[in-house]
């Protein structure tokens, strides 16, 4: 009770000393740009880093960038498992656009998961006007908008602002990359930078294809400046499915009606200047994009998912080792594709290796509109047994769209020579003594579970021991025999502490005794004598006399004195029995022993029966 | 002496092992490599011989080669509990253990006085209790029967006995024979352990799998764990969770 006591103490102590600690100490974010100037035209990368023991780390929130128009750069993860822990870091990257000149204030961001909070310090972003742009736009004049849309001489049915969004493809395969274009066309100034809206996408995995593109071109007769969005989709079912509308909200530049004849011709004048900022929202028509499932026939048992175009290499860090020597293998998968829908990358059997848990790391590009990189795949090796340990080729199988087949891609296979092992300290089961932990000659090679025991009885002795534990009823049965030899020994104290009172007990049984061995008597003298001798004993016994010596006579006197209630017909019995086994006792020995025999046995047990009942101690 | 002869004839029974059938079909399973059939048969047969050590072990080997680290070591827990002295049994619980950051003989504890207070089975000590009692019993009935006895036996043998029954109730008492302790082992392969019974209250600490535990309560699916060790608890759902 005392260590139940101490244990719950100590849990309790242990608990309230901060149990739950780690998973708050060890969540951490931080932030980090490219630049702390920018122009207006420029653009800052901001770098949100989340690192933590959970796999699903959190996603940054981040707070409202009232200078800034925020696009996302995509994200790319880390994940290290060591010794049953799961480590993790996830960097998403984030482009800012500034929308006017002066102080960007990038608040803290803050991340939460499991109870526990970080947040990074507050970045400062000085912007500045664009190069060159000083003529274009008055200094200091906030909300002014880039030099990049320009007026333009208006053409037939050419609006002012548009948004036009565009797939590269009609249709592609689930999990392909499908590049989604939304462009911004102005052929008047803009009044500050617009805001973007992106369509809403259901059933697509997103990726931002950084930077914004800026270039002129000429619809319908009408010069604009075009700013271009560029997001990679991946589809993540068959089907049709639809993209929303991309919606862009600004503010343009557009000449008042001044009538110079008006009353309040110099009141507007003087307000609002020659040109006046007018609100114009514009979005895109919804696009749908047909997926085609993945063709089911082909498909290799190993297809984890991935759609792309891949490669697969694989490498050792040593080609030497002695047994029990780490040897670290690195496979790394790279192509253009999802690799974040890549499926685990299976090692083949290594039955001469002890591999232990791999740790996986993922980098992700975009490069020419495509997204790309690499996804490695770091585990530990160690040899079981020397000799030259091949490391077989490692495939990947994955779906080319171009090809529209599924292709297998496999690493060169590795080899590694591996030494005997330096001994080292016991490790395979005891046997007997422990052995020592280098006995010369011995050289351990590998360390493993001893084998099966099936078949194996547990041994005598605790099948013994183990029954004694289940006995059951069986455990009565010492303390019966206790109680037996107590009951005993206090019977046998009674007797000796009252000798006279035992043997008028025990006078029946004695006399029945002899009786019995009358009746297996020779002849009818000396049953008779048996018989006769059963009498007299019994009645020495019950009157407390000697036996040696009684007569009749003497039994008369002591019945009649010592028991008053015996009824005188019972003496009477007594002596015709008296009587009669005395005759027989002295009768001619031709006389054998025949029904009167008989009847006297039967006369004699029976008054014996009586008398036990009518004498009284 | 007819009570005598009949509990010589119940305690001679089990002396003679029963014959185990089909033990050879776990085996050949194991030994081609099919891990997860060897430990579907092995568990099945355990089921119906839950008191036989050895198919706990061969459960717990098939498991472990299943690389099921966590279920391996309840079962050779549950092997080790039954047969301490099984040097196979001892060696492959404690491999199994070190996977989990843990080890047989807790550190700071000479390995000696490890093995000397795991020299019996908890039934085999209740089993050397009732052996003790009913010799105490029936020395005592004879010593009542004959004074001789009672001289020569007396005190020399009554003072063992006693000692005996004492110690063997203690031993019995601390290895949780008599009021055994809700023990378990972490068979998820990160177990988060909460501040309380549902997933709406925050992560306390994580245990790796394999991790001995005990069993401190339960709360509908979930059980509070404790870590003696590290002296600390928290909530895990009775999935994650093999109890021995």
């Amino acid at each position: 009770m005392r260590l139940r006591l101490a244990t719950a103490l100590a849990l309790a102590l242990a608990l309230a000393l901060g149990a739950a600690a780690p998973a708050a100490a060890q969540l951490s974010v931080s932030a980090q740009v490219n630049r702390t100037q920018v122009g207006l035209d420029d653009q800052v990368v901001l770098a949100v880093t989340v690192s933590g023991p959970q796999a699903s780390l959190p996603d940054p929130q981040l707070p409202a960038l009232s200078n800034f128009s925020v696009y996302s750069s995509g994200r790319s993860q880390n994940i290290s498992f060591v010794n049953g822990r799961v480590s993790s870091s996830v960097t998403h990257t984030f482009v800012l656009v500034p929308r006017a000149v002066g102080k960007g204030l990038i608040p803290p961001i803050a991340v939460s998961a499991q109870g526990a909070s970080a947040q990074t310090e507050p970045i400062e972003i000085q912007v500045v006007p664009p190069a060159g742009a000083a003529a274009a736009a008055p200094a200091g004049a906030p909300g002014t908008a880039p030099a990049r849309p320009r007026p333009a001489p208006a053409g037939a049915g050419a609006p002012d602002v548009m948004v036009v969004a565009e797939l590269d493809k009609p249709r592609a395969f689930v999990n392909e990359q499908v590049t989604l274009s939304v462009k911004f066309y102005a052929a008047v100034p803009l009044m500050g930078n617009p805001e973007y809206v992106p369509p809403k996408l259901e059933g697509f995995l997103g990726e931002d294809l950084p930077p914004l593109r800026h270039y002129d071109a000429e619809v319908k007769g009408r010069s604009y400046g075009v700013t271009e969005i560029k997001t990679a989709l991946f589809p993540l079912q068959a089907g049709r499915l639809r993209i929303g509308s991309a919606v862009v909200r600004c503010h343009v530049q557009v000449d008042p009606s001044v009538d110079p004849f008006s009353p309040d011709f110099f009141e507007r004048f003087f307000s609002q200047g020659i040109t006046a900022p007018q609100a114009r929202t514009v979005a895109s028509q919804p696009l749908v994009l047909e997926v085609l499932p993945l063709p089911p026939q082909g498909r290799p048992a190993g297809f984890a998912g991935a759609v792309g175009r891949f490669s697969v290499s694989a490498a050792v860090d040593k080609d030497r080792a002695k047994v029990g020597d780490a040897v670290n293998l690195s496979v790394s998968v790279q192509g253009t594709g999802n690799l974040k829908a890549m499926g685990e990358l299976a090692l083949p059997a290594l039955p001469s290796w002890r591999v232990f848990e791999p740790a996986t790391s993922v980098n992700q590009q975009k490069q020419g509109d495509l997204v790309q990189g690499s996804k490695v795949i770091r585990t530990v090796l160690v040899p079981r047994v020397s000799g030259d340990l091949a490391v077989p080729a490692i495939p990947f199988t994955y779906f080319d769209p171009a090809r529209r087949e599924y292709v297998q891609a496999r690493s060169a296979p590795l080899s590694v020579s591996v030494a005997p092992g330096d001994p080292g300290p016991a490790s395979s089961p005891g046997y007997g003594a422990p052995a020592a932990p280098a006995a010369p000659g011995l050289t351990r090679v590998n360390e493993d579970i001893a084998y099966l025991k099936s078949g194996t009885a547990a041994p005598a002795a605790t099948r013994l021991l183990e029954a004694a534990a289940a006995a059951g009823p069986v455990h009565a049965l010492p303390f019966l025999f206790l109680g037996w030899a107590a009951g005993s020994a206090f019977y046998r104290g009674r007797l000796a502490s009252d000798p006279q009172g035992a043997r008028f007990r025990a006078a029946l049984k004695r006399a029945r005794s002899r009786l019995h061995q009358a009746q297996r008597a020779a002849d009818h003298r000396q049953a008779a004598g048996l018989m006769s001798e059963a009498l007299v004993n019994f009645l020495a016994d019950k009157l407390a006399e000697p036996a040696a010596g009684l007569t009749m006579r003497r039994v008369a006197e002591l019945l009649q004195s010592r028991q008053p209630g015996i009824p005188g017909p019972t003496i009477e019995r007594i002596r015709a029995v008296w009587g009669e086994l005395d005759s027989r006792r002295f009768a001619p020995p031709s006389a054998g022993p025949g029904g009167e025999g008989a009847s006297v046995h039967d006369e004699l047990a029976a008054l014996f029966r009586d008398l036990e009942k009518e004498l009284k101690r | 002496m007819t009570p005598a002869l009949l509990a010589a004839a119940l305690l001679a029974a089990p002396l003679w092992p029963s014959a185990r059938a089909d033990v050879p079909q776990g085996q050949k399973l194991y030994d081609q490599g099919d891990y997860p059939g060897a430990a579907a048969w092995y568990a099945q047969a355990a089921a119906a011989d839950p008191r036989d050590a050895a198919l706990r072990y061969d459960l717990g080997n098939a498991l472990f080669k299943d690389g099921k680290t966590g279920r391996a070591i309840a079962s050779y827990q549950r092997a080790f509990d039954m047969c301490p002295r099984d040097a196979d049994m001892r060696h492959n619980l404690d491999y199994a253990l070190r996977r989990a950051g843990e080890e047989l003989v807790p550190a700071g504890a000479p390995p000696l006085l490890f093995l000397a207070f795991h020299l019996f089975s908890e039934r085999e000590l209740a089993g050397l209790q009732w052996l003790a009692c009913w010799l105490a019993l029936i020395l005592a009935g004879l010593c009542l029967r004959r004074e001789s006895l009672r001289e020569a036996l007396l005190p020399g043998t009554a003072t063992a006995l006693a000692l005996w029954l004492g110690l063997g109730g203690w031993w019995l008492a601390v290895r949780g024979g008599i009021s055994p302790p809700r023990r378990g082992v972490i068979v998820a392969s990160s177990a988060e352990l909460r501040s309380g019974p549902g997933e709406s209250f925050s992560v306390s600490f994580t245990v790796p799998e394999g991790r001995r535990v005990q069993v401190l309560s339960a709360n509908g699916a979930w059980l509070e764990l404790g870590l003696v060790k590290e002296g600390v608890k928290g909530w895990l759902p009775a999935s994650a969770v093999e109890e021995i």
